[in-house]
């Protein structure tokens, strides 16, 4: 058994090695194939598309004016160029654009227009649709660059924004500090009339004269200041309001905020986030600031009436000796309206604080968050440098289908036509012995198919494998075992070579289509997807992807090694029953 | 001691769509005998032959080989071997690999591939491919395969069909060493020639029922009394001096065989032949050669049957 079994294996291997062109083809095969894939793929994620590139005109400039302080300006045709992805060739036209891509003298095309200063610039990719792996090509390559390019020109507007913004810390600054000398003097102020309160009993006319001319004009000193306060702060909020109006007018100069035909308010990119953040700040700095000038109102007015009181009293002592009594009085209602004033300025101090916390929030947003708050970044989970290693998997379970099948289908069929099977039925050997030999020869000659394909893929062409030896080992078998089988099962079913070889394009070209080779399983009807579980050409290259590339066990593979096993025991039970 | 019998046919039948191929055929072979089946193509050798095979499944009847039926003798495929007409081996591999492939599946010893492949006359073209073999030697391959196995009986289909003369007579040897060597061997046949050089017995087969079953020499004496001439002439006989021959000659069939005039006497007397020759003459036809023979088994065939192996 054991030596029939070697000798029936070294039949097979010369059944392939008996004919030079046979053996030439076996190995040819295989560095044609990964010679075509490799020289397809190795170079193209380096590769640019060409571009026919119309941009209309008006559409590059968006001048920086009175009414644009924010404008920012743009040439279209250099920041593409920057992109390594495009190789640009200029078009006069729309047209001549569509025509270039019709014609198919360039991959695809852009056109950029900008109907007017207040709408957003609009851009056309043209595609070639019907090469749909190109169009996606063109699709993300050409709608990466003009996303990159706005987002570079939205940072750049902002960027001016946020200086606007952040120049106000400043200015809130220097507020905080006048407000905290106000407040020590006012202190002083507080403590000398507490200083008059104590003395109040002892203290003469002439004395009470000077003390209330000096509070006088310590109270007209810190009104002016206060006024002064109250003027920095009306300031700033007129500057907020034209800041906001600014900022709206600029969203609408660059296109970044438009009414659309059907009058509807639209905005383009980060523009409606950035336009509610900064709404949101300005809003919240002019209640605040609103607040403030209310409490410096309600302060002055306070001052004022203090400086009044000081007045009357003044001249009622003046006219009489016998209010120096009543001076203690006025004295206490003096302080009261101190006190009042201190903490109306102290909580004006207080949201003052809180704006300048506020404007520094702002600093903490960068221009680019404010242009673009969510950006999207690649990770590939498999390092690979080239197409080729995406593309390999796919190029071993073709490989192992055209010549697993083929080249055993065509011995079964030689063995029919040279009458050796009807022999073989009349001699005392076992079937499954003979179909045992087979597949182990034909798996033979695929281990070396397989061999010389992982060689020339890795020294050729720079497949990178992750996967152990065994795990490739016993992918790459599994798959070979399965097309193997099927071309048992064909060999069986067929009685000459032209039958042999149009039932395996039977088989093999709906397993190509369905494997996601031209178009992607995903794009596919769902009912027709599922069928992807019964299709060992995807299991096979999902099997070499998952323990050749991703370098995975077995143990991930389990659907599609179930799927090759059982491909296999059908085919070999209906090759076993059809044998001879 | 009498041959003890090796192999019988019960009741054997095998019908292809509507023709029926093998009509309840019983016959026996006898251990160490070679038995001829002869018949005209299309008689039912071939059906035989694979069904003794196993390649063939009877509808009917049963054959049993050793007083066992066959299907019940688990050793029956490593019994009987068949040597098919057609040359059943590997063309792409050499005579050696051939020889080794197919002694390695019936797990013989590799010695027996040296010996059948020296007493097949193969020794020389052991490293030749088989396909670059002459069509004698591919049929010595062919028969030397099937030894391999060491076989106790063994049915040859057709074996020298379109060999010459000097490789059909060294087969004829090899097939009489074989039988000496005590093996059983069933020959199916068109030539007569071999039938009566080869033969022990001859199963006389047509229209796949058996007509006749016995020795050469006794097939002839039961089935045919006369004798044959032929006489070829310079150009071919018409039509009118066929008939003017037959009207002439009594109790003789007369046929044409190209230029040749085939007269089967029935009656054997060698004046017969003269006054064909004579009546020929007469009517201005040329004889350019005169042959008379005794009958042989085709005669005896011809006469169970109403026609020759060709079918005519």
């Amino acid at each position: 058994m054991f030596s029939g079994t070697i000798e029936g294996i070294k039949k097979e291997l010369l059944f392939v090695m008996s004919r030079r062109t046979t053996l030439f083809l076996v190995i040819f095969f295989p560095l044609l194939t990964i010679m075509t894939f490799g020289s397809i793929y190795s170079t193209t994620l380096s590769q640019s598309v060409s571009m026919a590139i119309f941009i209309d005109e008006g559409a590059n400039f968006v001048e920086q004016s009175a009414t644009n302080p924010l404008g920012y300006k743009v040439d279209f045709l250099q920041e593409i160029a920057k992109s390594p992805n495009i190789r640009i060739i200029e078009a006069n036209s729309e047209d001549e654009a569509r025509q270039k891509v019709l014609q198919n003298e360039v991959d695809g095309g852009i056109v950029i227009s900008k109907p007017s200063s207040r709408e957003p610039y609009r851009v056309n990719i043209i595609l070639d649709n019907t090469d749909f792996v190109q169009a996606a090509v063109i699709r993300s390559t050409a709608a990466y660059t003009i996303d990159s390019l706005s987002n570079r020109i939205s940072v750049a507007i902002i960027q001016k924004i946020w200086e606007k913004m952040v120049s106000q810390e400043w200015k809130m600054h220097e507020q905080l500090e006048r407000v905290d000398s106000f407040l020590i003097e006012f202190g002083k102020t507080k403590e000398m009339t507490s200083e008059i309160e104590q003395r109040a009993g002892s203290i003469n006319v002439g004395e009470i004269r000077q003390i209330i001319a000096d509070q006088n004009r310590g109270l007209a000193n810190m009104r002016s200041q206060l006024v002064q306060s109250r003027a920095s702060i009306d300031s700033q909020h007129k500057l907020l309001q034209d800041f906001k109006s600014t900022f709206t007018n600029s969203l609408y100069m660059n296109g970044l905020k438009y009414t659309d035909a059907n009058g509807n308010l639209r905005y383009t990119l980060g523009a409606q986030s950035m336009e509610m953040i900064v709404d949101s700040y300005i809003f919240n700095l002019s209640s605040n600031v609103s607040a403030q000038k209310s409490t410096y109102d309600d302060a002055i007015a306070k001052m004022d009436s203090a400086i009044a009181t000081m007045g009357k009293l003044d001249r009622e002592l003046s006219d009489s000796q016998e209010y120096v009594s009543s001076f203690k009085t006025f004295i206490a209602d003096a302080k009261k309206l101190q006190t009042s004033i201190e903490r109306d300025i102290r909580e004006s101090r207080a949201m003052l604080a809180d704006a300048l916390e506020t404007i520094r929030g702002i600093k903490e947003y960068s221009p680019e968050f404010l242009a673009k708050p969510a950006t999207i970044s690649y990770t590939d989970s498999v390092k690979i440098s080239n197409l080729s290693t995406e593309f390999f998997p796919t190029v071993i379970a073709l490989v192992a289908m055209f010549t697993g099948v083929l080249l055993t289908a065509i011995s079964l069929i030689s063995e029919k036509r040279q009458n050796v099977m009807a022999r073989l039925r009349t001699m005392p050997v076992s079937r499954a012995g003979l179909i045992v030999q087979k597949v182990i020869g034909s798996l033979a000659v695929l281990f070396v198919v397989q061999l010389v394909l992982l060689g020339a893929g890795i020294v050729g062409f720079g497949i990178q494998l992750n996967g152990g030896i065994m795990g490739t080992l016993v992918s790459t078998m599994l798959i070979s075992l399965c097309f193997i089988t099927l071309g048992l099962l064909i060999g069986s079913l067929t009685s000459n070579e032209p039958s042999a070889i149009l039932a395996t394009l039977v088989l093999a070209l709906p397993l190509i289509f369905l494997s996601g080779l031209f178009v992607p399983i995903e794009l596919m009807p769902s009912g027709i997807q599922m069928l992807k579980y019964l299709n060992p050409l995807s299991a096979g290259s999902v099997l070499a992807t998952n323990t050749l590339i991703k370098g995975l066990s077995l143990f991930y593979s389990i659907k599609e090694i179930v799927c090759l096993l059982a491909t296999s025991a059908v085919s070999l039970l209906v090759a076993y029953i059809k044998y001879f | 001691m009498a041959p003890q019998e090796i192999l019988r046919f019960e009741k054997i039948s095998k019908s292809f769509g509507s023709k029926r191929a093998l009509d309840s055929v019983s016959f026996s072979v006898m251990e160490g005998e070679i038995l001829g089946i002869l018949g005209p193509n299309g008689a039912g050798k071939s059906t035989m032959m694979k069904i003794a095979a196993g390649t063939l499944e009877p509808e009917g009847g049963s054959i049993f080989l050793g007083g066992r039926e066959m299907w019940m003798d688990y050793n029956a495929r490593r019994k009987i071997a068949m040597v098919p007409q057609e040359h059943s081996f590997f063309g792409e591999l050499t005579v050696l690999d051939n020889l080794i492939y197919f002694a390695s599946q019936v797990g013989a010893a590799r010695e027996k591939v040296a010996k059948y492949a020296a007493e097949f006359s193969l020794g020389p073209f052991l490293g030749k491919r088989a396909e670059e073999l002459s069509g004698g030697y591919k049929r010595m391959l062919n028969i030397c395969i099937s030894l391999i196995q060491e076989p106790q009986i063994i049915f040859l289909d057709e074996p020298s069909v379109a060999l010459d003369p000097v490789i059909r007579s060294e087969l004829w040897e090899k097939i009489i060493e074989l039988q000496k060597e005590g093996k059983t061997i069933c020959i199916s046949t068109h030539y007569m020639e071999e039938a009566q050089a080869l033969c022990d017995r001859v199963c006389l087969i047509n229209d796949g029922k058996i007509v006749a079953l016995d020795t050469p020499d006794n097939l002839i004496k039961k089935f045919t009394i006369s004798q044959i001439g032929t006489l070829t002439l310079k150009n071919p006989a018409s039509a009118p001096l066929l008939c003017e021959l037959a009207k002439q000659m009594h109790d003789t069939d007369i046929s044409l065989n190209g230029t040749s005039v085939i007269l089967r006497y029935r009656k054997k007397n060698p004046q017969l032949h003269e006054k064909a020759q004579l009546c020929l003459r007469t009517m201005g036809a040329e004889i350019i050669k005169s042959r008379l023979r005794e009958a042989d088994l085709e005669q005896a065939f011809i006469n169970l049957t109403g026609h020759d192996l060709k079918g005519n």
